[in-house]
């Protein structure tokens, strides 16, 4: 019983070292962005937490969430340059821009890993 | 609420998911505060109840001519950015003062003699149950109040329906139905439901008079509240 604890704890080590390794490769150049207002709701705080947590678990301090307020004078810069509305959460490499609010608001409060794990395969993709 | 989004995630028929996307606006909490606002106010004329259940459907008139309106801006290619962002940042902001304003004029409190304002107290008491222009007004202004969520859900998902075939421009109609939902159903329910007290409030002309002060009070509130949020 021992020795299989001790195995599946092995696995599991070697899984998240090996996760990492692969993301340290792919995970340069990418920034993920969240935009909101002054106001905020319920779900747009979720979704800005769902979202940090998929970082910090998937990519440790690689990548981390920047959230922005789109109201702020000093950022109009940045809302510009991705024609940012409303609510947003971006996912950026390059010139390269995924857009995962829909899946992100429908997701957060409901089924957050559903987000983490699209969170990941995005920036997989990207 | 999950319900309503699991639906959302197994239908691939756009009149299905932009009835779906109402309903869920119309539960989101801003929206449910304007519709609450808007049952108060559309049921305010007891006196005749028949109408408390048309100016339920004017108010969903309101609302599908504002979607419908917007929906078609984006369709002739106004600027995603600059017009959806203009309404998130201003829609819930100016509902605030919008409501006091009205609210105000109901109390009889503003006499001022502004150009207009006349117009504008006439159509938002209508003593004379001539007119539905009240009802309409305040169904389009009531339906631009886009708060974060009810934003995602208009600009992000119903909006990029709409505008993606000439067919799709009837979305927006049906979105403010369901929208309207509470509304209509709650006109309903007073104007066929109450039959009893319908009776009582006709021999009490007074109470036309109260109730109209506190849907003022209520319209109020809820302006204070939205102040509030933003201002203070």
């Amino acid at each position: 019983m021992k020795k299989l604890v001790v195995l599946i704890l092995a696995i599991c080590f070697s899984g998240i070292f090996a996760a990492n390794a692969q993301s340290g490769v792919k995970t340069s150049g990418i920034e993920v962005y969240y935009f909101h207002g002054t106001h905020r709701c319920t779900t747009c705080n979720t979704v800005e937490k769902v979202a940090e947590e998929a970082l910090k678990q998937y990519y440790g301090d690689q990548i981390t969430l920047q959230s922005i307020n789109r109201e702020e004078e000093k950022n109009s810069a940045l809302v510009k340059k991705f024609q940012i509305a409303g609510q947003t959460l971006l996912i950026v490499k390059g010139n390269k821009t995924e857009d995962l609010t829909n899946i992100a608001f429908m997701n957060a409060e409901r089924s957050p890993q559903r987000l983490k794990t699209k969170i990941k395969e995005t920036i997989e993709k990207m | 609420m999950d319900f309503l989004q699991n639906l959302l995630e197994n239908t691939q028929i756009p009149l299905f998911s932009a009835f779906l996307l109402g309903l869920m606006m119309a539960i989101s909490p801003c929206p449910l505060a304007m519709n609450i606002t808007a049952i108060g106010f559309i049921g305010k004329d007891l006196e005749n109840r028949r109408r408390v259940f048309y100016n339920g459907l004017v108010y969903t008139l309101g609302h599908a001519i504002s979607y419908s309106a917007i929906g078609l801006l984006f369709y002739f290619g106004a600027s995603q950015f600059k017009l959806s962002g203009f309404f998130q940042e201003w829609g819930e902001k100016l509902m605030g003062p919008v409501l006091v304003v009205i609210g105000l004029f109901m109390l009889d409190i503003f006499k001022l003699n502004i150009p207009g304002s006349g117009w504008i107290k006439e159509k938002m008491e209508d003593r004379d149950n001539s007119g539905f222009g009240g009802v309409l007004l305040i169904g389009m202004a009531f339906a631009l109040a886009f708060c974060p969520y009810s934003g995602v859900l208009y600009f992000g998902m119903l909006i990029p329906m709409t505008i993606s075939s000439p067919t799709g421009l009837y979305l927006p109609v049906i979105f403010a139905v369901a929208t309207c939902i509470p509304v209509i159903f709650f006109s309903w329910f007073i104007a066929f439901s109450l039959g009893s007290l319908g009776k009582f409030y006709n021999r009490l002309k007074t109470v036309e008079l109260w109730v109209r002060r506190i849907v003022a009070v209520l319209f109020i509130a809820v302006g204070i509240y939205y102040l509030n949020i933003f201002f203070i």
